[in-house]
């Protein structure tokens, strides 16, 4: 166990699964960061989070706790400026074994890491579903993600026609 | 008295039996609408269904033949795919890769998203022609006019000189005021050079 001081902090999932987590890696996310800021007091009850189930946090948890202590993205314009860059390098070989997951769980790890403001696994999930999306037609896409084609025969068409010329090559 | 009566109640029917139509082409169009998603459960659809901030994300990390690819799958991508920050993305990387600069006349912040990707694609596609080992010209226009004996590209690619047999300039403007690709066009860059010109004032 780390330091004696650290604070440990309680959690509750929409299926009243709970989790006991030490707060600096809960504070991976931005969302419990700024809720425990604003808490003075020692509190006994667990912070409740309707959006995340037991599971997904699990595994979110998983992530937090191997990136515990790495620096936090601050909102300022040279760090956002730096970002940009990094979106063209690859994921890491750690959070690409963490991110081998059902499409199902996938995307409740985005839609998480979007609630609780966790920029840096965001960032993972989202690569990860562009470079599903790498290289296939959109005929693929659609399979690959059971999208309905909601477009009207005519509507299609007319994109289509829009930027033939970047297919026919 | 009595055919009047009737008149009217044909009249009732009549708009009766339209109202049902209407109602029934309604619902007919409601099924088709939802059957698929019903039969599809839709449950499995995930992507589509993520919110916008979420889905502008991760098309932001696609290059884009991927973006007018996504597209083409479905009205929610298609609306994200025409998104000011995926285009805007795509023009910084695409100015950060090249050496090339695309020209803006205004701050890049005055641009619409149509505006901007209508920008980057003439770019990108005038430069596959460029680059290409066999290239195919987009557009082409046959000026008939068989007394012109050389021709000269002017630095800055927009103006094109025709000297003619009876010793007479002729200027045509060959790329529009508004083509953002106007400061690719360089003399040196024409592969092979028709012919020289020479133009005493």
């Amino acid at each position: 166990m780390a330091a004696p001081a650290t604070q440990q902090i309680k959690i509750r999932c929409n299926d009243e699964k709970e989790f006991t987590v030490d707060r600096d890696v809960l504070e991976r996310s931005v969302l419990i960061k700024n809720m425990l800021e604003d808490v003075t007091e020692q509190q006994d009850a667990p912070i409740p989070l309707p959006n995340v189930s037991g599971p997904v946090m699990a595994k979110v948890l998983e992530y937090c706790t191997h990136h515990r202590g790495e620096p936090l993205p601050s909102a300022d314009t040279e760090q956002s400026q730096d970002e940009t860059r990094k979106r063209t390098t690859d994921i890491s070989e750690w959070d690409q074994k963490f991110i081998t997951v059902d499409q199902e769980m996938l995307f409740e790890i985005i839609l998480a890491a979007n609630y609780l403001d966790i920029k840096s696994l965001l960032d993972v999930g989202c690569k990860t579903v562009a470079n599903m999306i790498k290289g296939k037609t959109p005929e693929e896409i659609r399979k690959l993600f059971n999208i309905v084609n909601d477009f009207t025969p005519e509507e299609e068409a007319q994109i289509k026609k829009e930027n033939e010329w970047a297919e026919d090559r | 008295m009595q055919t009047g009566l009737l008149l009217q109640l044909k009249h009732i029917l009549l708009s009766l039996f339209v109202l049902l139509k209407r109602m029934l082409i309604g619902a007919g169009k409601a099924a088709l609408w939802l059957l698929p998603r019903l039969l599809n459960g839709n449950s499995g659809d995930k992507l589509s269904t993520l919110p916008v901030e979420v889905l502008s994300e991760i098309i932001q990390q696609l290059e884009w033949l991927e973006v007018l690819r996504v597209r083409r799958t479905c009205k929610r991508l298609c609306a994200v795919s025409r998104s000011l920050p995926v285009w805007r993305g795509l023009l910084d990387r695409y100015r950060e890769s090249r050496d090339m600069p695309i020209h803006l006349d205004e701050p890049v912040g005055y641009y619409s998203a149509e505006e901007l990707e209508q920008l980057l694609l003439t770019r990108i596609s005038a430069s596959i022609g460029w680059e290409s080992d066999h290239p195919t010209p987009a557009r082409q226009r046959i000026i008939p006019d068989e007394s012109i004996r050389c021709i000269h590209i002017v630095e800055g690619g927009r103006w094109l000189l025709a000297a003619s047999l009876s010793g007479c300039v002729k200027q045509r403007t060959i790329i529009s005021r508004k083509n953002p690709w106007k400061s690719s066009l360089r003399v040196h860059q024409i592969r092979r050079p028709l012919c020289c010109l020479s133009v005493w004032p």
